[in-house]
């Protein structure tokens, strides 16, 4: 891993932490539903494979030799433990919030290992290859992989609740099975040096592009040019000026998006510059907006301008004539 | 093309549609086997798998190579990923048939698949809220149309090119096995009148969106009569990149898909793509795309595409019929959709396309492009042995 520090220009970067987030459903198919289903009723299943063994958790397929699977075996809520790992200092996302241990656990009655939480009540003392373990199951019974909340060993005291399966709207049937698997990864997201620039740029209300080795003027910049792979390194401070060089007329909300339906995007010539990037046309009817209008950006008011794209707001008309569509023809 | 010959001999495909009743393993599965069965193969007989998938921020899946190797028997061989975008599916099948060129292996299996109904595409084409990145002003179509706009400039297209397109595209989708919610009453009038999402994009000019897989077996000279029907050659397989944001890019006609295609039908040794192709399947997510492509890939001359539709040329009975599966209005799962374009072409030139066959197809092109028309992959299969 590098150092920060020592990462040459980082300085220079903007950065910040982002949560990717997004809560994905899971469509189980019949296979692995009949088996999640089961957890639901305290029971556990599994599937004859071409060798003989029980494969549990199952997959509708042989492991080895990739052949449909169609036998199915209830197998134990107890077996044992043919491998582990010691989780001392458990983070917000480990299922349990005291040291356990994650292990493959051979049920009675099935040769493969399920990998699951085995929990000593935080003694690694009590983890051995081969230890017997049991099913604790969890309070309440969703049809999830947790419905087993962990592995304890044999000799361990009951629970005191009684586990119960949730209540559904209608009965759940294996094969339409789905479940709920939110999605959430940390990051630092760092902007690049020269699309900092650009950035920092739009906070003040200018607009800065970068001038690369073949001479256009990018905005916004991503840091090398597109033609050599070279990186651009040479600001250039822009105009609030351009030109509508490519539009169309929205009639659909978009996510996120403030203005109302229907209103123009368009792809803006900024005046010196060489690419363009999209934005919003207001001040104007939509039928209006042509190719060649004349636009100047509506920046966002000063406390609400942001080091991001929320700070411009959109581009409106500046009343001058339209360019000669002759003078565009690489842009059209 | 140097290297050793290679040829499609089994294809399969799923379904398009939401496929809740079935997990990814499974559903890649039924692609799978059906293109095993096709060439008249078991999973032990192949040498290497080859998979694509739907890009990651639409499913939520990083590594669906760790848990689709037993499933798609790829225990104990090489199973790589590819990974670009939409175009995906065709990047995956132009690896798995240069594994085969190259000569590393004889029989490879290759899948693609998208399981969008896991995730909100909407939400993920979007970027998901990443920081510093321009957020996309105007939704998914939004990207398109001022190209579609700026085509119909150029090229002086009339207004209805894009409804008889789609037209055309919903017929041939109520041909096929496994179109998305295909609909035989689909009238030109519905299309016309058919909401404005984003000008001069109607709603039933865009494609629906889809789960489903698409699978082929890829073998050498040595194993092209395996399957029960011919085996469809590949001619010639080309990839090109070319980035986004470049100044004066041409987004309408872009470099990389000219040249791929003038290097895939060079290597098939076509001169004249017009004259010698005799069919394709490209990858149309809003109708208007058509006319662009064919001009990009050189099935029409610049300026003609529209024309070329105008006069019929697309029909399946036409002079180069184009999307006779019904290209992505028979459904859009994108991980798949490259991969679907180019097992249809290889359909026709085995004359397997039952009631979408086009009659005497010999050579026909397969096309995918990804991103802001940022990557491309061509291939042209035939029934000739080269």
């Amino acid at each position: 891993m590098t150092d920060d520090a020592s990462d040459e220009g980082a300085d220079a970067m903007l950065s910040e932490p982002w949560t990717f987030h997004f809560p994905y459903t899971r469509t189980t198919g019949p296979v692995v539903g009949r088996f999640l289903l089961g957890l639901r009723e305290r029971r556990i299943f599994g599937l004859r494979m071409e060798d003989g063994g029980v494969l549990v958790p199952p997959h509708s397929h042989d492991p080895r030799t990739s052949r449909e699977l169609t036998e199915w075996v209830e197998v134990g809520t107890a077996g044992e433990v043919t491998s582990w790992t010691w989780i001392p200092e458990p983070s917000p996302q480990h299922p349990l919030d005291r040291p356990f241990g994650y292990g493959l656990v051979v049920l009675d009655g099935a040769t493969t290992g399920m990998f699951h939480v085995i929990d000593t009540d935080g003694d690694e003392a009590r983890m051995k290859t081969g230890m017997r373990v049991k099913v604790r199951w969890a309070r309440r019974l969703k049809g999830h992989i947790t419905d087993i909340a962990s592995f304890v060993p044999v000799d361990a005291p009951e629970p005191d609740y009684e586990p119960e399966p949730v209540e559904l709207e209608e009965p759940p049937t294996a094969a339409r099975w789905r479940y709920d698997n939110p999605f959430s990864t940390d990051y630092t997201i760092l902007a690049g040096e020269a699309l900092s620039h650009h950035l920092r740029g739009l906070a003040e209300g200018r607009f800065v592009g970068m001038r690369g080795p073949s001479g256009d003027v990018l905005i916004p910049p991503d840091g090398a040019d597109p033609f050599t792979g070279e990186a651009v390194t040479e600001a250039v401070e822009l105009p609030d000026t351009g030109t509508v060089v490519r539009y169309c007329v929205v009639n659909i909300p978009v996510r996120g998006q403030q203005v109302e339906v229907p209103f123009v995007a368009a792809d803006i010539l900024l005046d010196g510059a060489d690419s363009t990037f999209m934005a919003m046309i207001q001040g104007i009817p939509p039928r209006d907006v042509r190719l060649g209008l004349r636009v100047r950006v509506v920046w966002a008011e000063e406390a609400e301008r942001t080091t991001g794209f929320e700070s411009v707001k959109w581009f409106e008309p500046t009343g001058e004539p339209d360019r000669d569509l002759g003078e565009l023809e690489e842009y059209l | 093309m140097s290297g050793q010959r290679a040829a499609v001999i089994g294809i399969g495909q799923t379904q398009l549609a939401r496929r809740l009743h079935m997990s990814i393993a499974e559903m890649t599965r039924q692609a799978a086997r059906r293109a095993l069965d096709d060439a008249g193969m078991d999973w032990s007989d192949i040498d290497a798998v080859v998979l694509g998938k739907t890009p990651d921020i639409f499913d939520g899946h990083l590594f669906p190579e760790h848990f689709l190797a037993d499933a798609l028997g790829a225990v104990g061989k090489p199973l790589l990923r590819i990974h670009t975008a939409g175009s995906v599916g065709g990047h995956t099948a132009i690896q798995a048939a240069h594994l085969v060129q190259a000569g590393l292996f004889e029989k490879v299996l290759t899948v693609a698949y998208a399981k969008e109904s896991e995730g909100d595409i909407n939400w993920a084409v979007s970027g998901g809220g990443l920081p510093f990145y321009s957020p996309l002003v105007a939704g998914p179509g939004g990207y398109f149309a001022p190209h579609i706009r700026a085509y119909m400039r150029r090229s002086g297209a009339p207004d209805h090119i894009g409804v008889k397109i789609a037209y055309k595209d919903r017929r041939n989708a109520a041909l096929n096995p496994y179109a998305h919610n295909p609909d035989p009453t689909i009238t030109y009038e519905r299309i016309a009148q058919s909401p404005m999402l984003w000008e001069p994009i109607r709603y039933l000019e865009a494609c629906p969106s889809s789960d489903g897989a698409c699978a082929m077996v890829i073998v050498s000279d040595a194993h092209a009569d395996r399957g029960a029907l011919p085996p469809a050659w590949i001619l010639g397989t080309a990839c090109r990149s070319e980035p986004s944001t470049a100044p004066r890019r041409d987004t309408i006609n872009p470099v990389g898909g000219r040249e791929a295609s003038r290097a895939a039908c060079a290597q098939a040794g076509i001169t004249d793509p017009q004259r010698e192709i005799d069919c394709a399947e490209m990858y149309v997510p809003f109708s208007w795309y058509e006319a662009m492509w064919m001009e990009n890939m050189g099935l029409a001359d610049e300026g003609y595409g529209w024309r070329r539709v105008e006069a019929g040329d697309h029909e399946i009975g036409g002079a180069m019929p184009i999307n006779m599966s019904g290209g992505l209005m028979s459904g859009n799962a994108t991980g798949a959709t490259g991969m679907i374009r180019f097992a249809e072409a290889a359909m026709q030139v085995r004359g397997q396309a039952g009631e979408h066959q086009v009659d005497g197809a010999k050579r026909a092109l397969g096309h995918a492009f990804g991103g802001a028309s940022s990557y491309f992959a061509v291939w042209v299969v035939g029934s000739e042995r080269p």
